[in-house]
């Protein structure tokens, strides 16, 4: 029976071109725009940790005090990055789970090519060993620096393919020096890594949420204090302090920090949170954290993109937007879809005379108006395509793509659009009085 | 033509006008809405930068030789820019107007602990610092007091706030610190510090994309010697100087990277691509709404001339002109299309207080309703006037023939 | 075959009731060839639509084939016209935008046979009405004459065994409304019952019954000899 009303419907959707255009234009406009804008926040929303984001923890402190009520973010009062001496002592502390202290900096590079100007085009990063298979840093050559640099600090380097490329005019360069950081230092290249841009960048939203360049160098965290370099990133304080050098600003109360420590089940959770506890209230103990409650806290990657609101309003009121759109498409197409069904109510009629069911003449229009859903959703897609073209263009972002599960999920969401609008005109022609068009007028 | 019988023949068979009218009062609702917040977006864009945007090329300057007098280097640089045809001023500074970096510390009545309380420290401004010809370079308007001059000026290597002892004020800080009488002369702590208002300027932006307050800003007088370099320009000779501006500042230095080399345009572009997509975004959706609304009417209304086109015919055989028939059926949308604006309107509130409380924006304007009404209904009435004239074309013969 | 036992129907709107049937009693025996007429608004057509199950009625009981047709759901009753009966109409009611083939198929379709067993009745009684070579030709492009065949054939594909016929000479000349009339007399010869509503007194003349109703009830019986 399916495909004797598939047969009907298509020959019907043909005979009354310009409405089945309009109907399918309808549903098409409302499903591309909605595509467009779901897409776009799915984008946004991904969580690049994937399997891993529910064992890697960003760790907060409240790292302030003077009776201060809260500082940070206003649901829980904890600022997002942290102080030198607390990513130094969390990284010291006699626990065994991989970890990372980090910070953004900025740096020349020297390239070794001829006529290359040397260029801060590369942003550099202090991070510890475990970084790399936390962050899943894919090396092409090499390998993370040894264990011994992390706690020593030595002028390791592991660095991009496009790096290594720009300065050595090849991707291999394990074992060879290059100059950077005051345009003196030598550094050895220990490790070479696929170019690495997680989009939102979850490993330090302290920076920029979704940036052009991922970073081009890595360096040892152990390295920070004989680098001296400033970060490049947000520093915040909660009172006046005099910063005058490097070094004062590792010894300040300044936030400018961030730390990664990974967990792997509940026990080690609670033990975590148990000495994040502890240091709180030792710190307290010391002069630190001398706010009411000294706590720290940590959070999964899922709860930490949701908690620094990645996703921005725009994009909220965009989605929202374009679903309302879809509903005014859908009430549309209702209307079209009436149009289109009561010129068939005299062939509804005769075929009711002929012994059809209203069951039956219902799944004949209700088939129709799944076949204009069908054709709405892949015109739509095609028009969400666009869209999503003119939404990289607009926003200059890359992340912005249709994907196969949102291939299928605007084909779903047509037809189930579709059907629920042709509930309506399909019960008004099935429920009409048979008997009313078989008279001659 | 009387509206009575209208009414009662749509009210007779009311599922047609209730969609159109359904569909009018959500793109109503929509339509107002967005046109509101497409507003807001411009006005954003075209605030007043309280500078001359025209005239500024700004590019980022970053030593890697640590050898560098960077004092001098910076000497050095004005001379040589400032040779440069059309060039007017030139200026350090840490930061600039809708650029990147910004530095910001709460700006306080009195030292800490004070018995203000919260109130001590009001607002956090952002805060310029930069050498005496700053506000030259950027064009801005002094309002009272004076500019900052070399006995204001002082060496600092802080980076956590100014080390100055003296600075200006913006128009709007001046006036929320101090709403009776001059700012000029009174003292303000920033980051801890007591510096003192010696002048109020009109204005000048902070940097990035503002914020809540994009007004509260300071200058300092602190020369720097690195970070954002500003050239005042004429013009049209901008982008000469800036296509030659790396090759220049390196050829004098080349222990230096030149990067990021922006008009103050171009950086205000970029800063404002968020809002300029989004307006792009909200005046596309709105587009297609009112066209597939229009299409949604035109296809309805056909259908119903389609249906009625004995009647129609019946009526012109009885004595109805074609101006009758035409009236019949834009009065009928009239009627539909205004009952949906009034319901609409409604709608817009409501989506607006839902986007009140869930977003950051402000209330509706009712002009903007209305906008967005005038707009449907004229929309709707054209989308009639096709099925419409079709219909006054109906001939009076089709009474008398069957089927 | 058929029987109506005190069927009234009554259509109401907001201001009148208009009794379209009133105690109407009827009985059709199996191999009957029965005519109604009757002057307009008299009830013709609420009968037919109610002896075709098209309409429901308010009170009184039909059996159709020894079945109680009040009790049956809209599948039910849609299953028993599907079956049992035949319709043809005065203004034929073929759909347009299919061919006679297609036009004919309709009933078969909702019968649920295989597509070779509607194929072969699709054929059979589209050559029994002599169109067989114009199967796949659109309505439109057939007589009037033509036309009502493809109608009779679409009837009798389904094999009925009750046949209601409404009118279905009203729309034809004189020529092709005795070709109708002498295909319908030879299907009712075969055993199918016929009740055909018209205002034609010859027509009326030529089958075993006549009835007329008036207002909704039935004013008068005529018997007539079996035509020859």
């Amino acid at each position: 029976m399916l495909v004797y009303y598939s047969k009907l419907a298509w020959r019907h959707i043909l005979q009354t071109p310009v409405l089945s255009l309009l109907i399918v234009m309808a549903i098409a406009l409302g499903i591309g725009a909605s595509m467009t804008m779901i897409s776009y926040y799915k984008a946004m929303a991904h969580n690049p940790a994937e399997e891993r984001s529910d064992s890697l923890f960003a760790v907060q402190l409240a790292a302030y005090g003077n009776d201060m009520e809260e500082w940070g973010r206003d649901s829980d009062g904890l600022p997002i990055q942290l102080t030198h001496q607390d990513v130094k002592n969390l990284r010291e502390a006699e626990l065994s789970f991989p970890r990372t202290g980090m910070y953004q900096f900025m740096t020349v590079v020297t390239s070794q090519r001829e006529g290359v100007a040397p260029s801060n085009d590369y942003a550099g990063r202090f991070v510890d060993r475990d970084f790399f298979n936390m962050f899943d840093v894919k090396f092409l050559y090499g390998e993370p620096w040894s264990a011994q640099v992390d706690k020593e600090g030595d002028k390791h380097a592991v660095i991009s393919k496009s790096l290594s490329e720009w300065i050595f005019g090849e991707a291999n360069s394990v074992g060879k020096t290059f100059v950077m950081i005051d345009g003196e230092m030598l550094f050895t290249v220990v490790g070479v890594y696929e170019d690495f841009n997680p989009q939102p960048a979850y490993y330090d939203l302290s920076t920029s949420y979704f940036p052009g360049e991922g970073p081009g160098v890595f360096l040892p965290y152990s390295s920070v204090d004989t680098l001296g370099r400033f970060p490049m990133g947000n520093i915040s304080g909660w009172f006046p302090e005099e910063v005058n050098s490097h070094a004062d600003l590792m010894k300040s109360e300044y936030v400018w920090q961030v730390f990664w420590v990974k967990l792997d089940n509940e026990e080690q959770r609670e033990q975590y949170r148990a000495f994040l506890k502890a240091y709180s209230e030792e710190q307290n103990k010391l002069g630190r954290f001398q706010n009411p409650n000294p706590r720290g806290d940590i959070k999964d990657v899922k709860t930490w993109l949701e908690y620094n609101e990645v996703i921005n309003e725009d994009n909220k009121v965009m989605v929202g937007l374009s679903l309302l759109f879809l509903l005014v498409c859908l009430v549309n197409a209702v209307g079209l879809l009436l149009a289109k069904f009561l010129r068939k109510m005299n062939e509804a009629g005769i075929r009711r005379a002929l012994g059809a069911s209203k069951r039956q003449i219902f799944s004949q229009y209700l088939v129709e108006v799944g076949m204009l859903g069908v054709l709405g959703g892949l015109l739509g897609l095609i028009l969400a395509a666009f869209g999503l073209w003119a939404v990289r263009e607009l926003y200059e972002t890359d992340i912005a793509r249709l994907d196969p599960t949102l291939f299928m999920g605007a084909l779903a969401l047509s037809l189930f659009a579709s059907l629920l609008t042709g509930i309506l005109p399909a019960l008004r022609v099935c429920n009409s009085n048979p008997s009313l068009f078989l008279k001659a007028q | 033509m009387a509206l009575g019988p209208i009414f009662r023949s749509t009210l007779r068979n009311p599922t047609g006008a209730v969609l159109i009218a359904l569909q009018i009062a959500l793109t109503l609702a929509i339509a107002s809405n967005t046109f509101y917040m497409v507003k807001q977006r411009i006005d954003k864009m075209n605030r007043d930068t309280g500078v001359v945007n025209a005239e500024l090329l700004t590019a980022r300057v970053f030593y890697f030789g640590s050898a560098v007098d960077q004092e001098a280097q910076a000497d050095i640089d004005r001379k040589a820019l400032m040779e440069i045809p059309g060039v007017k001023s030139v200026s350090y500074s840490n930061s600039i107007p809708l650029g990147g970096s910004n530095n910001t510390s709460s700006l306080c009545f009195e030292q800490e602990g004070s018995v203000l309380g919260d109130d001590n420290c009001p607002h956090s401004p952002s805060y310029y610092r930069s050498d005496v010809n700053f506000h030259e370079t950027m064009g801005l308007k002094l309002l009272s007091g004076r500019w900052l001059n070399d006995s204001d000026a002082i060496e600092s290597e802080s980076i956590s706030s100014t080390a100055s002892r003296t600075m200006l004020l913006s128009d709007v800080l001046a006036k929320l610190y101090f709403p009776e009488g001059s700012a000029v002369g009174k003292q303000l702590y920033l980051g801890g510090r007591p510096l003192t208002v010696v002048g109020v300027y009109e204005r000048m932006l902070r940097p990035g994309s503002g914020g809540t307050n994009p007004d509260h800003t300071i200058l300092a007088a602190e020369p720097q010697t690195s970070g954002y370099l500003s050239i005042r320009i004429e013009s049209d000779r901008i982008e000469q100087v800036k296509e030659k501006l790396e090759a220049t500042m390196v050829g004098l230095n080349d222990q230096r990277v030149v990067s990021v080399i922006r008009t103050l345009d171009e950086v205000a572009e970029r800063t404002y691509r968020r809002d300029k997509a989004m307006v792009v975004l909200l005046l596309g959706v709105v587009a297609l709404l009112l066209v597939v609304t229009a299409l949604g009417v035109a296809g309805l209304v056909s259908f119903t001339v389609a249906n009625r086109k004995k009647q129609i015919g019946t009526r012109r055989a009885l004595g109805a002109s074609k101006r009758d028939i035409l009236g019949y059926f834009m009065s009928e949308n009239f009627a539909i299309t205004a009952t949906a604006l009034l319901l609409g309107g409604f709608l817009a509130y409501a989506l607006n207080q839902y986007l009140l409380q869930s977003y950051q924006l402000s209330r509706l304007e009712v002009v903007y309703v209305f906008i967005a009404a005038g707009c449907l209904l004229f929309i709707s009435q054209m989308a009639t006037l096709l099925p419409a004239l079709r219909a006054s074309r109906v001939s009076p013969a089709i009474a008398t023939r069957t089927v | 075959m058929l029987r109506m036992n005190k069927i009234s129907k009554v259509f109401s709107t907001d201001l009148i009731e208009t009794h379209a049937l009133r105690e109407f009693d009827l009985s059709v025996a199996e191999g009957e060839f029965v005519t109604v007429t009757g002057p307009s608004g008299s009830g013709k057509t609420t009968f037919l639509n109610i002896a075709g199950l098209l309409e429901t009625f308010n009170s009184g009981e039909y059996f159709l084939d020894g079945e109680d047709v009040a009790s049956l759901n809209d599948r039910q009753r849609s299953q028993l016209r599907n079956q049992k009966i035949g319709f043809i109409f005065q203004s034929f009611n073929l759909i347009p935008d299919l061919d006679l083939f297609d036009n004919v198929d309709v009933p078969l379709r909702y019968r649920g046979f295989s597509s070779t067993e509607r194929k072969d009745r699709i054929n059979y009684a589209l050559e029994r009405v002599g169109l067989a070579a114009r199967a796949k030709h659109l309505p439109s492009q057939l007589s009037g004459g033509q036309q009502q065949r493809v109608a009779i054939a679409r009837a009798l594909a389904g094999e009925p065994r009750f046949l209601l016929a409404d009118e279905p000479t009203g729309n034809l000349d004189s020529l092709m409304a005795r070709q109708v009339m002498e295909l319908l007399e030879e299907i009712n010869s075969e055993g199918t019952t016929i009740v055909m509503v018209t205002h034609d007194p010859d027509l009326a003349r030529r089958s075993q019954r006549n009835i007329q109703i008036i207002d909704g009830q039935v004013s008068d019986q005529q018997m007539f000899a079996q035509a020859v």
